[in-house]
């Protein structure tokens, strides 16, 4: 379904990545952990197709096609979507009325019908219960004056409802109560299906707990420099970062 | 005598017998325009806004178009419908509303004012050539809002004068809804005095929403007295020139006025807005919020002044004005500005001038909406804000739908 290679970013003439490797099919959900600054929402954007995301070097295809060939709506109807870190506020726009015509514009765009709103505010006010949110942030302005819990949910909310193909988490878990995390976790549980995958950036064991990965990266200074099974984010988890510095691959599997 | 005096301000015209007060008046709004002259490109508060099209155009003295019928509003009310200037009295009047000639009045008080020098030669202009100006006296609370509706016709080349004074008596309230809707490349001089009695409230909602040749200038002189509540929105779609200036005089203790704009100007328009507020009296409150969003080869205008005089101590007042500039042609002026001489005052004022936010837009990118529709949708947001607080909803709803119309 993705498949990277290679992969060099640089934002505003500076490299990020650094030749990232990474095939996600299927079916699968991988989890993608590393140090702050180390390039994950880099990624996230690039595949996104954020303008100033420049791929310098090597290649991204994704359901077949060459991403960088794309603008970000293409790529969205495709099927990609990513989860914010930073959702951001957008004072004005309606909140459901945005997601519909985000919808609708994907639908259009795959030569799919459009959907009226009557089964559209079906279908938000569905996702929307099964994540707990409430009604009235649907009727507010985009993220605007949300909680940052709020708008974490408002992300799955879109996811949801979008059914995207492949959904890139940014560090979605975060800011999110104990609950929402679990609601979080179920949303995506219920999307996981043979034809969809997940990568899910995180800092965190928790939300790993309930998604279960087939495969956990490190990311390093724009590099992946380990990957392995669910077991990898637990010894992450007690260990830290440190052995980055202190040998490398071998400090981790060495302690 | 420059050009555009001798255009504008013609002959002394005898028409209708009027009361000496109002003789008078006329003559000394003539001397003021003799003396003075009208403002030019030294003029401080015209240095943006150049009279060139009105040097330009011929402005013949208008003629009486047979009136047509009124276009279908939103909701209904109390229609005070000028068409081409003249106004069609209402038959029906709601119980403690009045509506009589301005020439009926006692004497000049509240009525005609000491306007100024050259900046103000339009205000003199109005007094020296309205052809038949009104007062509407409102004596309680209105049930139902006051429309005010403002069309010129298509083949309208001339000028006109229109001129109103709305007098609110203490404790009353009402909604006052005015549309500008003149089309053709005549000019529309329009002079509004508003007067707040104790404890009385207007809410004003402007649209301006005229042609693409239109020309419009238009003075609103507010006085809100102690515990009086002045309201006003405003929303500029179309125009080829319009230049407003609304002054609020906040004379008393705990009056207070909103001041909520926002102007769309695409193409060759050029709209100026001047607000100044003055806070004579403390504590005494104004908030006001202005934008802009100009693409084409526009040209927006803002200046906002705010005055607190000594012994207005205690008030509150902001102010804060927002463009958005989407061509390398269009251009935006804006000029805030705060006098501050009471004490205990607490004030704060900003503009800025942007594009549209690149985090939004990808945002929306993101989740398939593409870039142009984006565009669309962030554009008209920034305008909804203001629009979205219009009242009645029916006309906040008809706005809208406008907004859509022009923000594409
Ligand atoms: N617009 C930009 N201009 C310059 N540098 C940038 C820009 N955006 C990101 N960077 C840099 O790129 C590096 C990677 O940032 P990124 O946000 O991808 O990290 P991250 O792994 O997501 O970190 P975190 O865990 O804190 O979210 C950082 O050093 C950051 O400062
Ligand atoms: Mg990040």
């Amino acid at each position: 379904m993705l498949k990277i290679e290679n992969l060099h970013v640089a934002v505003n003439g500076s490299e990020i990545l650094r030749g990232i490797n990474l095939e996600i099919n299927a079916g699968e959900v991988h989890a993608l952990m590393g140090p702050n600054g180390s390039g994950k929402s880099t990624l996230g954007y690039a595949l996104a197709g954020r303008e100033d995301y420049e791929i310098t070097e090597g290649s991204v295809s994704f359901m077949g096609k060459d991403l960088e060939e794309l603008e970000p709506e293409e790529r969205a109807a495709l099927g990609l979507f990513l989860a914010f870190q930073y959702p951001v506020e957008i004072p004005g726009v309606n909140n459901a009325y945005f997601l519909r015509s985000a919808l609708n514009a994907q639908r259009k765009a795959r030569g799919e019908e459009e959907l009226d709103s009557v089964s559209f505010l079906k279908l938000v006010r569905e996702a929307a219960a099964g994540l707990d949110m409430d009604d009235s942030l649907l009727k507010r302005a985009v993220n605007e004056g949300f909680s940052g819990g709020e708008k974490k949910r408002n992300e799955i909310v879109q996811m949801a409802v979008l059914q995207p193909k492949l959904a890139i988490l940014d560090e979605t878990d975060s800011g999110l109560d104990i609950d929402a995390l679990q609601q979080v976790a179920e949303g995506v549980n219920q999307l996981r299906s043979s034809d969809r995958a997940f990568l899910v950036i995180t800092h965190y064991q928790r939300l790993l707990d309930h998604l279960v990965p087939d495969y956990v990266h490190v990311l390093s200074e724009g590099r992946i420099v380990t990957s392995g099974g669910k077991d990898l984010a637990h010894r992450l988890e007690e260990k830290g970062y440190a052995w980055l510095r202190e040998g490398g691959v071998k400090a981790l599997e060495a302690g | 005598m420059s050009a555009l005096v001798e255009k504008l301000v013609g002959e002394e015209t005898g028409g209708k017998a009027e009361p000496d007060w109002l003789v008078e008046a006329r003559r000394e709004a003539r001397r003021a325009l003799m003396r003075d002259g009208f403002p030019d490109a030294r003029t401080e508060d015209w240095k943006y806004t150049s009279l060139k099209l009105l040097e330009k155009r011929s402005l013949t003295e208008s003629e009486g178009t047979e009136r047509e019928p009124l276009p279908d509003l939103p909701a209904g009310g109390l229609v005070l419908d000028f068409f081409n200037g003249r106004l069609q009295v209402p038959d029906d009047l709601p119980a403690g509303v009045r509506i009589y000639p301005l020439r009926e009045a006692q004497g000049p008080k509240g009525l005609v004012g000491d306007y100024g020098g050259r900046e103000a030669a339009f205000a003199w202009l109005n007094t020296a050539r309205f052809e038949e100006g009104w007062v509407l006296d409102i004596q309680r609370e209105l049930s139902e809002p006051v429309l005010l509706v403002s069309r010129t016709t298509a083949d309208f080349s001339g000028v006109v004068h229109p001129r109103l004074t709305v007098r609110l008596a203490p404790d009353a309230s009402a909604q006052l809804v005015e549309m500008q809707l003149g089309q053709g490349s005549g000019l529309c001089n329009w002079l509004t005095g508003i007067e707040l009695g104790r404890d009385s409230r207007l809410d004003h909602c402007r649209l301006q929403h005229a042609g693409n040749d239109s020309l419009l200038i238009q003075r609103n002189d507010v006085t809100v007295a102690g515990g009086g509540r002045y309201n006003w929105i405003s929303v500029d779609l179309g125009g080829r020139l319009g230049r407003h200036d609304l002054n609020i005089d906040l004379i008393e203790a705990e009056a207070g006025c909103q001041v909520d704009g926002v102007f769309v100007a695409d193409g060759r328009a050029h709209l100026d807005h001047h607000t100044r507020i003055d806070h004579r009296v403390g504590p005494s409150y104004s908030e006001e919020n202005f934008r802009g969003l100009l693409s084409g080869r526009s040209r927006g205008v803002f200046n906002g002044k705010i005055v607190v005089h000594k012994g207005a101590d205690g008030s509150a007042s902001e102010m804060n004005n927002a463009n958005l500039l989407l061509s390398e042609h269009a251009e935006i002026d804006t000029k805030p500005e705060l006098e501050i001489y009471a004490d205990e005052v607490t004030a704060a004022h900003g503009a800025t001038v942007g594009q549209l936010d690149s985090d939004a837009l990808f945002y929306l990118q993101s989740r398939g909406i593409p870039a142009s529709q984006a565009r669309m949708l962030l554009k008209q947001a920034f305008a909804r804000t203001i629009v979205e607080k219009v009242r009645p909803e029916a006309f906040r709803d008809d706005w809208l739908e406008r907004l859509a119309g022009v923000v594409e």
